[in-house]
């Protein structure tokens, strides 16, 4: 959409540099003054007029940036923690829930339902944390398989962009020999913030912001996690395919 | 009834000059405006950061009024070209070098004064521009860090900035006036005095002798102290000034 | 008023004006004269301060004429060569020139403006050659400067707008009266309206006096081809011409005629005609040692 902007200051600007080249001369000296006066109106109305015409991202007042390595934190600590518990998590946000039906007589041990994490190929970067975690829980509360992702908080200067966090897909299909299989697709997010920044000439005399007022803007660290908890019938005979969970909850004993 | 005989001052006639020149230069405002609405158009790209794999790509584009500056500053240095160039036509009403000279200029720190205040309200209205896109759903601002000094700053630097520009400008227009002859040799006179003064500089400084545009950028855009910038500034509108009139000083009107 | 002493102007090593030297202090319709390149649109731009003088100066107003804002005030030049803001309409140029000539006429400049057909919305260079001629003589009369400079005023123009706007001067002069300094190459038109004549030749100033000195300046004495030459040797030759049934004419001073006190026999075997300020002109810039006829018959 925003495509159309550029498109149409470039036919404005073509327009006027024509008006200007072979109209230049008939364009009157009152009209340059009136059209001079309206700039200026627009200009000193810029700020009220923006108010309205624009959303800009507030910044979460309740909230401050995610600590660095959050995510591991919980990772540290998740023998504590319950799918209630990562609701109620004020770094955490639920950005998919996805529910698959399953037939838990059509599995057996023989036979199993299978969860796969094959595909997946997430490496961590060196600098950056991240990675994915997955939690599975076994409920005689649930029929069907409920993947609830949670998405770790991400804030760039201050401005929240963790909807932008693509969620993964998560799908049944059938493998090997008619058996069943939970299977996530990873989904390339891409995250666009604009921010309009001001030119370093406001900064000049400002000795406190000196190191970075000319340099080139950097990119803030932004941890990104993910936790998949996936809450299966009780009775469900499963395997894993590709990595092992971080957590297996076996309901019926309270023991993992 | 004889025709009488009217003994005004120099400075009178100036600032009917300024006025008269204010006023049938008009046409530089529609240029203004024309420019500046290119410079709103590379500011929305005016650069990008990011960091991405495959899995994530995170991008940050910051849309910058350094463009729109810069777009100023072309609209003054060509205004200041012309100011310079015909400098036929205002001999024919009541002018001599002087108040030619002492109009120009001030016109000159009008159109400065103007992109200065252009520079102040241009984060508000990249602002506007971009909502009425619609096609900036996560537009942050970094305005909110700024505080009145801070827009006092950017008008009093973006001001100066480009009255330094129109002033060199000036400066040299007013030499291809006067010496129009003397032009080629001239720039070939001044291209070797700058090569041999950078090499007599790393010669003896050293290395770190830098008279490129990046020396001149640092020597205003790093100065920190506004006392010293100013002095800075200020010396060296003097200088520009001053040159440009001595060049003007005796400029005589002929075809 | 106007003083010049030994004006004279080099450019790039040309000479424009050697040695220029003339006075006028009190209000006239002076016709400045001169063949193409004589210098009178450089005295013109050092009258009124765009030249420096190579050497001897221009006073106006007894200060130095060059940049001085003094003689700019008082000093108004038309010329051919002058430009205008592009974007300007002749409305707008003439509010421009009310404010900076305090004399400045405005309801005369649009009364005229309107007789002569010229529509004030109109920039200056969408006018014809001749409505810019018109035009800028508008500027001019309606400046009421105390001294006007009217260098080639009636370009372009036919010969009926050229009486009229020769009136016009005529008009606007005497009532107000004040140095008008004309330069033209139709002296025979402007001759009846002129106070005196400044006559500009190779860079000096041949003649300045009143039009009716130009009138009796040169004679023409007519008569048997004998008679003439035996005078020949005693007066300096302007013109000679031989007719047919043999009669000679030959151009020459008054003053010289008179100094010779011929008798009154050879006075009534000679004829005596006046010669008209153009003719006197023509003579007086004649080039020396041959003219057009010798080039088609050499």
């Amino acid at each position: 959409m925003y495509a159309i902007l550029p498109f149409a200051f470039i036919l404005f600007l073509l327009l006027v540099i024509f008006l200007s080249r072979f109209f230049g001369k008939k364009i009157s000296t009152k009209l340059s003054i009136r059209l001079m006066g309206v700039y200026g109106m627009i200009l000193l109305l810029s700020p009220f007029l923006a108010a309205f015409a624009t959303d800009t991202v507030d910044k979460d007042d309740g909230i401050t940036e995610t600590p660095d390595f959050y995510y591991q934190e919980i990772l540290e600590n998740y023998g504590n923690y319950s799918l209630e518990n990562l609701q109620n998590e004020e770094y955490l946000k639920v950005i998919k829930e996805t529910e698959l039906r399953v037939s838990t007589e059509s599995f057996s041990d023989d036979d199993p339902f299978v969860i796969s994490t094959t595909g997946l190929n997430v490496d961590g970067w060196y600098d950056r944390d991240y990675g994915y975690t997955m939690i599975v829980e076994r409920s005689d509360e649930v029929e069907n398989i409920i993947i609830t992702q949670f998405q770790q908080r991400g804030f760039i200067q201050g401005y929240e962009v963790t909807q932008g966090f693509e969620p993964w897909t998560w799908t049944l299909d059938h493998w090997g020999q008619g058996a069943g299989r939970l299977k996530a697709t990873l989904n390339r997010s891409e995250i666009s913030l604009f921010t309009l920044t001001p030119p370093p000439f406001a900064f000049q005399f400002d000795e406190g912001i000196a190191s970075d007022r000319f340099g080139g803007s950097q990119v803030p660290s932004l941890n990104v996690g993910t936790i998949n908890w996936i809450l299966i019938p009780e009775d469900l005979p499963i395997r894993f395919q590709g990595s092992e969970p971080h957590r297996l909850i076996e309901r019926d004993s309270g023991t993992e | 009834m004889n025709s009488i005989i009217h003994k005004d001052s120099q400075m009178s006639v100036a600032f009917e000059q300024f006025k008269d020149k204010l006023y049938h230069n008009s046409f530089a405002f529609f240029q203004l405006i024309a420019l500046q609405a290119l410079g709103y158009l590379f500011s929305f790209s005016s650069s990008m950061t990011g960091i991405g794999d495959q899995h994530f790509m995170l991008s940050i584009r910051h849309i910058s009024p350094i463009p729109l500056f810069i777009m100023s500053v072309i609209w003054i240095v060509v205004q200041a070209f012309g100011f310079s160039g015909e400098k036929r036509r205002e001999y024919y009403m009541v002018s001599n070098n002087f108040t030619a000279y002492f109009s120009d200029i001030a016109v000159l720190e009008i159109y400065a004064v103007i992109i200065g205040i252009t520079m102040v309200f241009s984060g508000p209205m990249l602002q506007l521009l971009a909502g009425l896109s619609s096609g900036y759903p996560n537009l942050g601002t970094t305005y909110d860090s700024m505080t009145a000094l801070h827009y006092l700053s950017l008008f009093i630097t973006t001001t100066f900035y480009a009255l330094l520009f129109g002033a060199g400008a000036y400066f040299l227009g007013i030499l291809r006036s006067r010496y129009q002859s003397f032009l080629v040799i001239g720039s070939i006179a001044f291209i070797l005095l700058l090569i041999t003064w950078s090499l007599l500089g790393i010669r003896f400084i050293g290395p770190g002798f830098n008279i490129g545009t990046a020396g001149v950028k640092q020597f205003y855009v790093q100065e920190t102290s506004i006392m010293l910038w100013l002095i800075k500034i200020i010396g060296s509108l003097g200088a520009l000034y001053g040159l440009s009139w001595l060049a003007i000083k005796n400029l005589e009107v002929n075809r | 008023m106007i003083r010049c002493d030994e004006l004279t102007k080099y450019f790039n090593g040309t000479r424009a004006l050697d040695g220029c030297s003339f006075e006028i202090s009190e209000p006239t319709l002076t016709g400045v004269i001169g063949v193409n390149g004589a210098g009178k649109t450089t005295l013109f731009k050092s009258i009124a301060g765009f030249l420096k003088p190579t050497k001897g100066e221009v006073y106006i107003l007894d200060e130095q004429a060059f940049q001085n804002i003094i003689a700019a005030q008082n000093v108004m030049l038309t010329e051919d060569g002058m430009s205008f803001y592009p974007t300007a309409s002749l409305h707008e140029l003439i509010g421009s020139y009310s404010r900076f000539y305090p004399n400045f006429d405005q309801s005369l400049a649009i009364k005229l403006t309107e007789y002569f057909r010229l529509e004030e919305k109109k920039k200056y260079n969408e006018l014809s050659k001749g409505m810019k001629s018109t035009f800028r003589l508008i500027l001019a009369l309606s400046a009421r400067a105390p001294i006007t400079l009217l260098d080639e005023p009636t370009t372009g123009m036919d010969p009926g707008v050229r009486k009229e706007l020769f009136e016009l001067i005529l008009k606007d002069y005497i009532k107000v009266p004040r140095i008008i300094l004309i330069s033209s190459h139709y002296l025979g038109e402007m001759e009846e309206l002129l106070d005196s004549i400044l006559f500009i030749h190779e860079g000096k100033v041949l003649k300045h006096d009143d039009v009716e000195e130009f009138q009796t300046f040169l004679t023409g004495v007519q008569g048997a081809p004998k008679l003439i030459e035996s005078l020949e040797d005693k007066l300096q030759i302007y013109d000679c011409k031989d007719f047919g049934a043999g009669i000679r004419r030959i151009i020459v001073e008054s003053k010289d005629l008179e100094s010779l006190s011929l008798k009154e026999d050879v006075m009534n075997s000679l004829t005596f005609k006046g010669v008209s300020p153009e003719d006197a002109f023509v003579y007086l810039t004649k080039r020396k040692g041959g003219g057009i006829d010798e080039l088609y018959h050499s």
